[in-house]
């Protein structure tokens, strides 16, 4: 029996280790110090400590997670998201080790990774938003000239926000350029940034490609513009903006940039678009998070295609087998204020997922579960599918209102305002859609949030068995304790 | 188990005002009642959830502060408590519906902050109904034996 080493964790372990049970192939896991609790180390048939904390000290530490894969005795090892999903390096490894990485080749890691050779390569089929890489201040200055503000700097080895900056005036250039060098040189041991052009709240579309030693196919797009810190928090297919025509021309397109990238396993080719025009923006090597509204119109498993594609067996799907019906929407629920999107760390007291038809959920949480405080702040992605838009989004709203995830705060009240805003219901939103939403609320919520706020704080949250004021024979009304109580305003 | 919002109805009532997300309640509570901007509803609260007029608010998550966050039925909400509450009643009311096993004051007695005045057995159990402050009683209006509902007045002070 072939063994896999999943080296991830929180949900998108739990979800590896799905496909693979469907393959008969063995998931094993890896676990930090801060994870021996989690859900994904019950999930594996087999488990290795690899100690630490953070994920340096852990699931970013190439060599304990070798280490690890040879212990197990795994033949495969599928990096998941985030961590070592895009390590050139990492993938070479394994190469060199015998171990086969299910993702692209180091060779394409390599390539995708960089983000001007990427851009070079995608610019031959797609427009590319105006810029280069930039070493020097004064080609800055020479650059900003000719193409004008806004523009942004990114690191060319970058990702994730980090090393980005915004630039609108001359002003401001000097200090961004070397602070955006200075950030990408910590973050991803290079200095080296680009400037381009910035499309400001564009709509940002993205192909899903699958590829083998022999073919590439798409699996249709996504909408994710509804961002907040460039990343995602609702995604949506199809996506509301296209035309047929369209769709056709970027899938097209997407197709023929990773041909050219010869790139095999699954990958995200992402666009800007605005006014009818779109631009390349990057390739995203790896399994992307909000990959399930895809599996949900198509009915493809993804991660079982790209362990097809990696044992050798290759894509057992052709183009034509690709035929998306319906409209999903995953909505990301994180352990964040769900206004200011502050990440908080606690333990999840009352965690009841909603279950209908056309409902998935993916999650490694569970009732009582402390979220560590290393890692990030997704607590479970919630998809919902309808045979139509309208469909999905009320079936998005009714699961929204049913999720019940009690001791720390949330995005859903945050997803349920963006559900009910015209924009996105018009299916009318870009990137800004978060800065200006209006926040839902209902009449008889604020009775209910009034009366919480006056009643003593003491009987929130309390065990059951705690709360039980009547369980002395004799309750005495006049209590000490409650008239100190600052919120016992009323007997004052 | 059901539990009252039962230490609500020492000495005076307050009047609470609290702006909900921008919009302004003014609130009493009396053992099960509310009432809310003028408008009297059933409550009653376990542990993390209340019920208003039979529909159900789960309270998922609470931040207080001057200024506290909750989030209710999945929806979030931003409360502030005015600095303004007004004792509205000088009446003390039955935290709890029962019978009065004793009354341990007469009118026109002065009483201290802790006094006993009245002895109310409810759900099997005898709950002492306290003076929350100084004053003198002015009318008593039940007596030994007498059964009273949740929010019926008891005693009103001068």
């Amino acid at each position: 029996m072939s063994k896999l080493l999943i080296a991830n964790r929180g949900e998108i372990a739990t979800r590896i280790a799905r496909s693979c049970r469907k393959l008969g192939i063995s998931p094993c896991g890896i676990y930090s110090e801060a994870d021996k609790n989690s859900l994904h180390v019950k999930y594996c048939d087999e488990v290795v400590s690899i100690g630490g904390l953070t994920p340096v000290e852990s699931y970013l530490c190439m060599g304990k997670v070798i280490d690890a894969i040879k212990k197990l005795g795994c033949d495969l090892v599928h990096p998941g998201y985030g961590f070592l999903a895009e390590s050139a390096e990492f993938s070479e490894t394994c190469e060199k080790n015998g171990i086969t990485f299910v993702g692209p080749s180091s060779k394409t890691l390599g390539l995708s990774g960089d983000k001007v050779r990427a851009r070079e390569v995608a610019s031959k089929f797609a427009p590319v938003v105006e810029g280069k890489e930039i070493s020097m201040y004064d080609e800055a200055v020479s650059l900003t000239e000719k193409i004008g503000f806004p523009l942004i700097i990114k690191a060319v080895k970058g990702g994730g926000g980090r090393g980005l900056r915004i630039v609108n005036t001359y002003q401001e250039l000097k200090n961004a350029f070397a602070s955006s060098k200075n950030e990408a040189s910590i973050s991803f041991g290079s200095d080296r940034v680009y400037i381009e052009k910035y499309i400001q709240n564009p709509r940002h579309i993205e192909v899903q490609i699958i590829g083998d030693k022999s073919d590439v196919i798409h699996l249709g797009e996504r909408e994710c513009s509804v961002q907040r810190r460039h990343q995602k928090l609702i995604e949506e297919t199809p996506s509301p903006a296209l035309t047929p025509e369209i769709r056709d021309k970027l899938t097209k397109i997407a197709v023929a940039i990773a041909k050219e990238m010869a790139y095999t396993s699954a990958g995200t080719v992402e666009f800007l678009y605005k006014d009818g025009g779109f631009y390349f923006m990057e390739l995203n090597s790896r399994i992307q998070v909000e990959h399930p509204i895809t599996e949900m119109v198509t009915g493809i498993d993804i991660v079982e295609q790209q362990i097809h594609v990696s044992t050798s067996k290759g894509l057992t799907i052709k183009q034509t087998d690709v035929m998306p019906k319906g409209h999903a929407i995953e909505c990301r629920i994180n352990a964040e204020h769900p206004v200011t999107f502050v990440p908080h760390v606690g333990t999840i007291k009352e965690f009841d997922p909603p279950k209908e038809d056309g409902v998935r959920i993916d999650t490694a949480m569970f009732s009582g579960y402390s979220i560590p405080s290393f890692y990030d702040s997704l607590i479970s992605k919630l998809i919902c599918f309808g045979n139509n838009r309208r469909e999905a989004i009320e079936k998005m709203m009714r699961s929204l209102s049913s999720f019940r995830i009690s001791g720390i705060p949330t995005t859903i009240p945050f997803h349920l305002s963006a559900l009910r805003d015209k924009r996105f219901l018009d299916g009318n939103y870009d990137t800004s859609f978060v800065d200006q939403l209006k926040y839902f609320s209902s009449k008889e919520g604020e009775i209910a949030a009034a009366l919480f706020s006056v009643i003593p704080k003491k009987f929130h949250f309390l065990p059951k068995n705690k709360l039980d004021l009547w369980n002395s024979s004799r309750f005495d009304w006049s209590n000490e304790d409650q008239h100190n109580d600052p919120y016992f305003g009323w007997n004052k | 188990m059901k539990t009252n919002i039962m230490i609500l109805t020492l000495g005076g009532i307050n009047k609470m005002i609290v702006e909900v997300n921008g919009n302004n309640y003014d609130i009493v509570i009396v053992g099960r009642k509310a009432r809310v901007n003028g408008r009297e509803m059933e409550i009653s609260l376990d542990e993390d959830h209340i019920t208003l007029e039979g529909k159900t608010f789960h309270l998922d998550y609470i931040e207080e502060g001057t200024i506290s966050f909750l989030i209710i039925n999945g929806i979030s909400y931003t409360v502030s408590r005015s600095l303004t509450d007004v004792i509205e009643s000088k009446e003390i009311r039955a935290p709890i519906g029962g019978r009065v096993v004793e009354v341990m004051t007469e009118e026109g007695q002065e009483i201290k902050k802790s006094d006993l005045l009245i002895i109310l057995e409810a759900m099997k159990m005898e709950n002492l109904i306290r003076a929350s402050s100084a004053g003198r009683i002015r009318q008593i209006l039940v007596q030994k034996g007498q059964s009273v509902k949740t929010g019926d007045v008891l005693l009103v002070l001068e």
